[in-house]
């Protein structure tokens, strides 16, 4: 009788550990890895909120963002756009009562590898007296497109009437993210007749 | 009065003995049946935590195509940033030069004047500007005076603190000359170099920059 108590208890236990080994154990693993896999959703969840409500707050200032890109490209045009440079500086040069006295413009050229901006250099010269000469300085760094002045030289002459002219010479720097490009051609077979 | 047991002595061993087995039966039953019940308890919460994991993957994947839907916004967002970007480079070494020009027009000395200036911006160096900053641009420029205390006084005005745009002004040659014959006095040719500091750039970056919201 006690024989078979004794038994049966050590009948008990294998039984316990095995179930527990076999059956137990691996749905408690289960359990752990569901678990931190949850977690990681959680924390996935919230990282996925914030980026949602991030572009819902773009999307509901989408006007003001498309009037934030246009400004910029009114300052950094996606085109040389070099007959409105021509003009502009034209017309500064009259406002300002300077004689432009001509100026050399080369073709756009990448700044870095990576931004995609160009610069278009320009040197320009100009004479006019010393304050027309400053308000042309005031008026170039006042246009819309940005234009930025790297380097100025001002040699004073006296003119006939015995003003003195300041003689200026600048290289100044427009910006565009475009090339300069030939018309696209036309698709083959486009505009032939019959 | 003592009970006396009749039966023989093998039959009552017998019935304990089936005694026992049924008891070491039924309590085996019960050992099996409560671990059954665990199992069931310990795979009632994988299921929950397996719920739980596919609810959570579930929302999301919506919050996932939610964003998917909203893209576009992205991509005004980063074409916005792209565009700040372009006007902070372009701006980075933007000298305010009509300042610079009205206060060399303000600040140079009686008995002093210049017959050329010339200022070329520079990517920012080791080379110490007035205020132990570095340089943004080199300035070079000559002209005469009545006598060298004018030019000294003009650099001291060059390095003044009163004027931080410029400073590190160095004369390079100074040159005297004899009066003419015909009653022209003696004067005084210079070359100075100096540097621009930090202060005489401007802000337009920051102010052109039209903000959104983020």
């Amino acid at each position: 009788m006690r024989r078979g108590l004794v038994i049966g208890l050590l009948l008990a236990v294998l039984v316990g550990v095995g179930f527990y080994l076999l059956l137990l154990q691996p749905v408690f693993e289960n359990i752990t890895d569901l678990e931190t896999q949850t977690e990681l959703a959680v924390q996935d969840e919230s990282l996925l909120l914030q980026e949602r409500n991030r572009l819902r707050r773009i999307q509901e200032s989408e006007l003001q963002y498309l009037d934030a890109i246009g400004e910029i490209e009114r300052m950094v045009p996606p085109t040389p756009r070099q007959s409105d440079l021509l003009n502009e500086l034209e017309a500064l040069a009259v406002d300002t009562n300077v004689l432009w006295s001509g100026a050399s413009f080369a073709e756009p050229s990448a700044t870095s590898d990576e931004s995609g901006l160009r610069e278009i250099s320009v040197t320009l010269q100009i004479e006019g007296q010393y304050f027309e000469v400053l308000a042309y300085l005031y008026a170039v760094q006042d246009l819309e497109r940005i234009l930025r002045v790297d380097s100025a030289t001002f040699q004073p002459n006296e003119d006939d009437d015995g003003l003195i002219q300041l003689t200026t010479s600048m290289a100044l720097v427009a910006f565009t993210t475009g090339d300069v490009g030939l018309p696209s051609e036309p698709a083959q077979g486009e505009g032939a007749d019959g | 009065m003592p009970k006396i047991n009749l039966l023989p002595q093998e039959r009552a061993e017998s019935a304990a003995r089936r005694r026992g087995i049924a008891i070491g039966i039924f309590l085996g039953l019960v050992y099996v049946a409560a671990l059954a019940l665990v199992l069931f308890m310990v795979k009632g919460r994988e299921a929950a935590a397996e719920d739980d994991l596919a609810a959570q993957l579930q929302a999301n994947q919506l919050l996932q195509s939610e964003i998917a839907e909203l893209q576009p916004y992205a991509l005004l967002r980063s074409e916005y940033e792209s565009g700040v970007m372009h006007v902070k480079e372009a701006l980075a070494l933007d000298v305010a030069w009509g300042r610079v020009l009205g206060d060399f027009g303000r600040m140079i000395p009686q008995g002093v004047w210049l017959e050329s200036l010339a200022i070329q911006t520079i990517e920012p160096t080791d080379e110490e500007g007035e205020v132990g900053t570095p340089a943004y641009g080199n300035i070079s420029m000559s002209g005469q005076g009545f006598e060298i205390a004018n030019v000294a006084t003009w650099l001291v005005t060059l390095d003044s603190q009163d004027w931080e745009d410029v400073g590190a002004a160095w004369v390079s040659t100074v040159t005297n000359s004899e009066p003419s014959d015909d009653g022209m006095p003696g004067l005084t040719a210079w070359a100075i170099t100096g540097v621009l500091s930090q202060d005489a750039l401007t802000d337009r970056a920051d102010t052109l920059i039209p903000e959104v919201p983020e």
